[in-house]
């Protein structure tokens, strides 16, 4: 129990205060209390600091779909880093990885690509997890 | 303020070679950079001829853009590690 709590608890004994006031008040403190919690939570939540990039091949995958084991962490500060590289692309370089990625299903413009979709994704990533499960491997990426 | 990083790890386990190397950077850094900057001092005049020549090309650009951006990720790369491990070799290559 706060100190606030109890000097309401005793106003409210002393007579000071009446039962209303100090639930109202009452109530207040704790809004306050679990507000801090929340925006503490939000803050260390939203703060992901690395992106994981886990691949295990599986014990039974066939010798020539056997792939080695990869773990690679990489920070964020990183990945915004190089975002502001993507400017420096040709437009003609650009268009390539476009087309290779349509080709592979994805609508996709890299040049579109701005610093707030990449922090929205970072922020996404945070409370989800990817699993890729096949039957030579699993991979898995994920915030951390 | 993010700081450059002061280590690398360079680990390769091999089934013939296998070495470990830690490089301290925070040595070598500081050593590059004097050299960067005293190339880049000899390299000025010919640098501004050329952006004379090719002002109508933007390639300047690009320069102003992609220095800051180089050492921003320069910068951010703290905490990168990457760890492949397959039947023949390890390799390890971490920044601290």
């Amino acid at each position: 129990m706060s100190e606030n709590q109890k000097k309401i608890l005793q106003m409210l004994a002393e007579g000071k205060i009446s039962v209303d006031e100090a639930l109202r008040l009452l109530s207040l403190t704790g809004t306050d209390r679990d507000t801090r919690n929340d925006s503490n939570n939000t803050a260390s939540k939203s703060t992901p600091r690395y992106l994981h990039v886990v691949v295990e091949p599986k014990s039974g995958a066939a010798p020539e779909h056997r792939h080695g084991r990869v773990n690679v962490r990489v920070p964020f500060g990183l990945i915004r880093a190089g975002m502001k590289l993507a400017t420096l692309i040709p437009p003609e370089a650009a268009d390539k990885v476009n087309d290779a990625m349509k080709e592979k299903g994805m609508s996709f413009d890299m040049r579109h690509l701005k610093i707030e979709d990449i922090e929205e994704l970072i922020s996404a990533l945070h409370d989800s997890e990817v699993n890729v499960d096949t039957d030579d491997e699993t991979v898995r990426v994920y915030a951390e | 303020m993010r700081l450059p990083p002061y280590l690398m790890q360079v680990k390769i386990h091999g089934q013939r070679h296998a070495f470990s190397i830690w490089l301290p950077l925070f040595i070598i850094g500081p050593i590059a950079l004097i050299f960067l900057l005293a190339l880049c001092l000899i390299a000025l005049p010919f640098l501004l001829l050329s952006l004379l020549f090719t002002w109508r090309w933007y390639w300047w650009r690009y320069a102003i853009i992609g220095v800051p951006a180089f050492f921003g990720i320069l910068h951010s790369l703290p905490g990168l590690k990457v760890d492949v491990d397959d039947e023949e070799q390890h390799i390890v290559v971490a920044f601290y």
